[in-house]
């Protein structure tokens, strides 16, 4: 066996490929270093999901082990983004006192010890009076660059490259497809050579260049005699020119595989060498260096951080009052038997609900991702295809069918046959807009009758019916899931005793436990999915919930969890059921079926969800433009009606913190949804399987989320969609600001600002994890996408010190005391407002 | 290594981080290799510390070994762009030449 450097790389250190290359051809190893640098170009921007299935995403994903600062500075930059807010920002923040001067000047002294950021106010010494510091820091402004105007020749290549990618992509939307099965650049090159909107000129150069698309790759690096950093930045400037087609192309490649960098970056090339254009410029460097954005935003966070750090229980803290905490946990909370208990997403949004569930009557809450452990992919009664119904992390294990109950299929039948008769009406009225010659026709033939409708729907939100997705069924059949032909018994065990044992759930189950998936009902909108669950891969939950709470009612897996030493009741059920994130409103599934009893205590407990859902509806229509806390009821259901609503609900916009640890931590304390919230008991945790699991796909889902929406906060033009007003559909690719040009990535303006600015604060997730700090270190050890997480300071982990007394901050050099600013004001307080945040 | 009767090829085999897999399997089949073999989830110990396999809920944090045997003359080219690939994405590359019984298989 030899080492790799048995085999020399031709050409290392000098120009990636040399003029020879321009003249003879280029070899087979330069074809495939070609190849190569194609591939890790495309890391200047992550993958987009499209809409189909929203998943968020942190949009500078590849950079993750470069760690925040670097990347939202000199990766956003490279884009043409801004990855943070601006100086100017950060100085208004400071002049508000929403950026508090014992912060900044903390976080100064801090890390002047440790790198140079705040040696630029600090000093050598790096401690002093906090005026001094922080006036040392502000004299250091930095200068901003001016972006470099685009070349219009460089945007005409934008422009082409976009239409081509969206008409290619997007070909079965098309009426008329431009693939032939040639592939990318060869379907480009055949259209291109008969495109008589490019002057002849053009097309005479284009015949003359390569057909293999890596070749016209290395012909167009030999020309400018690069060396492999150069080439690979080159590259790298040409895919960011558009972020957005790249970003969909970079999940393409790990999907449908049908196009990959080297066909797209060839397509790219050859239009700039027929056009003439120049390669893009270098992108001037970031305003901020990745030092002072990281001293700016952890001063920017901090009030947001301490003041949900001072609301969290710090367990094991008898009396702690010296850091300004809450007192322990009262003891009453665990002598009240519950009635029942719900098992919520950790989504923010279910916060809200078990804060006011809990305040209703004797119930317990946990959370847990919302597939509850099920990673299956889903066939809804009905439905042709099934969806992959679990975080984007993994792939499905199991295929489970919806299928009716026994003595069900009467109704079943009539249910199917009414969404059929709609599908097909549907269709038939659709068929003729799609038809070239007939779409004209048909707007004067039908607007008669549908401009009357269009008018009523339009105010009159709701008029039609209630709010339904197209391929919902207009009533509800009685319906299981087929566990048993999609996993073995093992497998059912395996996965209930992961979901109890990750949660915490291993003794005194109450009664009734209610698994709550969630979605969100809404109508003409693009967005949907990004509203619905991502633990359920940006589809509704409450399949998954009720296919969980199969398993656990399943007899043979409860004695397969016996044998494993959870013992479940007799007397206890499992119901799934799903939160509407729109209109609050909660259904219990497959109730029908329980003994009276059994049935009666769930219908006390649908009761107080509804009590609980009316208290959160009023909550949330306080915070939402043109929200109304009078008449809360019929205004959710004209949101989730209304095809002109850009502003369904929030989302999670705001999101700030998970907190990973029983719910005594968080019991009666108001997060305003800003909290996602994992269970976890430690007691039941020994060797630490339940803590990995967590913090390698619930935290890393959560960053994500964060991630995008710190980054369509920043820069909602480059990162975000844009406004929702402007935007067409590409099939179920994303939108388009317009009629033309790139892909937009992200979140749309009105899911994180109103016309009177920003409504979701850009700061990082903040983890608090209720464990052993050599257990997380453990885990933070072996699994390198949590090091990146933490060391990359992409997210701030916190947790309770060793002694009970105060919190402990995880940094790359290890553990340290995390230390609150005195006098910080309330969660809501500290957070600038809109109009300050703009 | 050669064993009488048996065809001397190349073997090549990659361990990186499986968000980066995809990517060694397009060098692969671009520069003509017939196959491959991909092992998710590998454990061990290394450069940058012991590696758990697979998470539970999480395929993308783990290393992947991807194994394939091409002819000699097709070696060059194929470790040309992985060890680009390699220059800027943790891994590691084993290279060993074998013997092969069914040499049409990799042709």
């Amino acid at each position: 066996m030899s080492s790799t450097e048995s085999h020399p790389t031709p050409g290392r250190g000098d120009a990636v490929l040399g003029a020879p290359t321009a003249v003879t051809g280029p070899s087979t190893i330069d074809l495939q270093r070609v190849r190569a640098f194609a591939d890790v170009a495309l890391d200047v921007v992550g993958d987009y999901y499209g809409l189909d299935a929203a998943v968020a995403v942190n949009p500078l994903l590849p950079r993750l082990a470069a760690g925040f600062g670097v990347a939202a500075t000199e990766a956003a930059a490279a884009l043409g983004a801004a990855g943070a807010p601006t100086e100017a920002h950060f100085r208004a923040l400071l002049s508000s006192g929403r950026i508090r001067r014992a912060d900044l000047a903390a976080v100064l002294r801090r890390r002047s010890a440790t790198d140079a950021a705040g040696d630029e106010a600090a000093g050598d010494e790096g401690v002093g009076d906090d005026d001094v510091l922080v006036a040392r820091f502000l004299e250091a402004a930095p200068s901003i660059r001016n972006r470099p105007a685009v070349d219009r020749r460089t945007a005409r290549v934008d422009d082409r490259l976009s239409r081509f990618t969206r008409s290619w992509f997007a070909d079965e939307e098309a009426a008329w497809s431009v693939r032939t099965g040639a592939g990318f650049y060869a379907d480009w090159r055949a259209l291109a050579l008969v495109d008589l909107t490019l002057r002849p000129r053009a097309r005479r150069a284009l015949r003359e260049l390569p057909e293999r698309p890596d070749a016209l790759i290395a012909r167009h690096l030999a020309g400018r005699r690069l060396d492999d950093a150069a080439a690979l930045d080159l590259l790298g400037r040409h895919l960011a020119r558009t972020p957005g087609w790249t970003a969909a192309l970079r999940r393409r490649t790990a999907t449908r595989r049908d196009v990959d960098a080297v066909e797209f970056l060839a397509v790219r090339l050859a239009l700039t060498s027929v056009l003439d254009a120049p390669d893009p410029a270098a992108a001037p460097a970031p305003e901020l260096s990745a030092e002072r954005l990281l001293v700016w935003q952890e001063a920017a966070e901090a009030g947001t951080h301490d003041a949900i750090l001072r609301s969290v229980r710090i367990p094991s803290a008898p009396g702690r009052d010296d850091e300004g905490g809450v007192d322990a946990v009262p003891a009453t909370l665990d002598a009240v038997p519950e009635a029942a208990h719900v098992v919520c997403c950790i989504d923010v949004r279910s916060e809200g609900l078990r804060r006011h569930l809990e305040a209703v009557g004797p119930y317990g809450t946990s959370g847990f991702a919302g597939f509850f452990g099920v990673a299956a992919r889903v066939r809804p009664l009905g439905a042709p295809t099934g969806v992959d119904a679990c975080p984007v992390l993994i792939a499905p294990r199991h295929a489970i069918d919806e299928r009716p109950r026994p003595g069900a299929a009467p109704r079943t039948r009539t249910a199917l046959e009414r969404l059929r008769a709609t599908a097909s009406w549907s269709s038939a009225l659709r068929a003729p807009e799609k038809g070239v010659h007939s779409a004209l026709g048909w707007a004067e033939l039908s607007g008669w009758m549908l401009g009357p409708l269009s008018a009523l729907r339009s105010v009159a939100p709701g008029a039609l019916g209630d709010a339904r997705r197209p391929d919902e069924l207009p009533s509800s059949p009685p319906t299981l899931f087929d566990l048993d032909s999609a996993m073995s018994l093992d497998e059912q065990v395996m996965t209930a005793d992961t979901v109890l044992t990750t949660m915490g759930m291993t003794t005194r189950f109450a009664p009734v436990v209610l698994l709550l998936g969630h979605g969100a009902t809404t109508t003409n909108a693009p967005f949907r999915t990004a509203l619905d669950c991502g633990a359920c891969g940006g589809h509704r939950g409450g399949s998954n919930a009720r296919i969980a709470a199969a398993l656990l009612n399943a007899p043979a897996v409860r004695a397969g969890l016996a044998a494993r030493g959870i013992r479940i009741p007799d007397e206890t059920v499992f119901l799934g059921g799903e939160h509407d994130t729109v209109t609050d409103r909660v259904t219990v599934h497959d109730a029908h079926a329980l003994p009276e009893r059994q049935r009666l205590r769930v219908r006390a407990l649908e009761a107080d969800l509804a009590i609980a859902g009316k208290r959160l509806r009023r909550e949330r229509l306080a915070e939402l433009p043109g929200g109304r806390r009078v008449g809360a009821e019929a205004e959710v259901d004209r949101r989730a009606a209304d095809w002109a609503q850009v502003f369904p609900e929030w989302g999670l916009a705001r999101n700030a913190a998970i907190v990973i640890g029983p719910r005594a931590l968080t019991r009666g304390v108001d997060l305003e949804r800003r909290a996602f919230l994992h269970s976890y008991e430690q007691s039941t945790d020994p060797d630490g399987t339940a803590l990995t699991t967590i913090l390698t796909a619930p935290l890393v889902v959560a960053h994500w989320i964060n991630a995008q929406y710190y980054f369509s906060s920043v820069d909602p033009e480059v990162f975000g969609a844009g406004s929702k007003t402007v935007h067409n559909l590409v099939g179920g690719l994303g939108v388009l600001a317009g009629p033309d040009g790139d892909l937009r990535i992200g979140l749309p303006q009105q899911s994180v600002m109103t016309r009177e600015g920003l409504h979701h604060e850009p700061v990082r997730l903040m983890a608090i994890v209720d464990a052993p700090l050599e257990r997380i270190d453990r885990v933070i050890e072996r699994h390198d996408i949590v090091r990146d997480l933490v060391h990359g300071e992409w997210v701030r982990l916190v947790a309770p010190a060793a002694d009970g007394r105060g919190w402990v901050e995880r940094g790359a050099d290890g553990w340290r005391p995390r230390i609150l600013t005195p006098d910080t004001d309330d969660v809501a307080t500290a957070t600038p407002t809109a109009k300050e945040a703009a | 290594m050669t064993v009488e009767g048996l065809s001397p090829m190349t073997k090549v085999e990659v361990v990186v981080r499986s968000t980066d897999a995809d990517a060694v399997s397009r060098q692969i089949v671009s520069a003509g290799g017939t196959g491959y073999t991909s092992l998710p989830g590998v454990t061990g110990l290394g450069h940058h510390g012991a590696h758990d396999g697979r998470a539970l809920f999480n395929d993308q944090d783990a290393l992947t070994l991807t194994i394939t045997v091409v002819p000699d003359d097709r070696a060059p080219a194929l470790i040309a762009g992985l060890r680009e690939l390699l220059e800027r994405r943790p891994g590691v590359m084993f290279v060993s030449q074998v013997s092969v019984s069914r040499p049409h298989y990799f042709q």
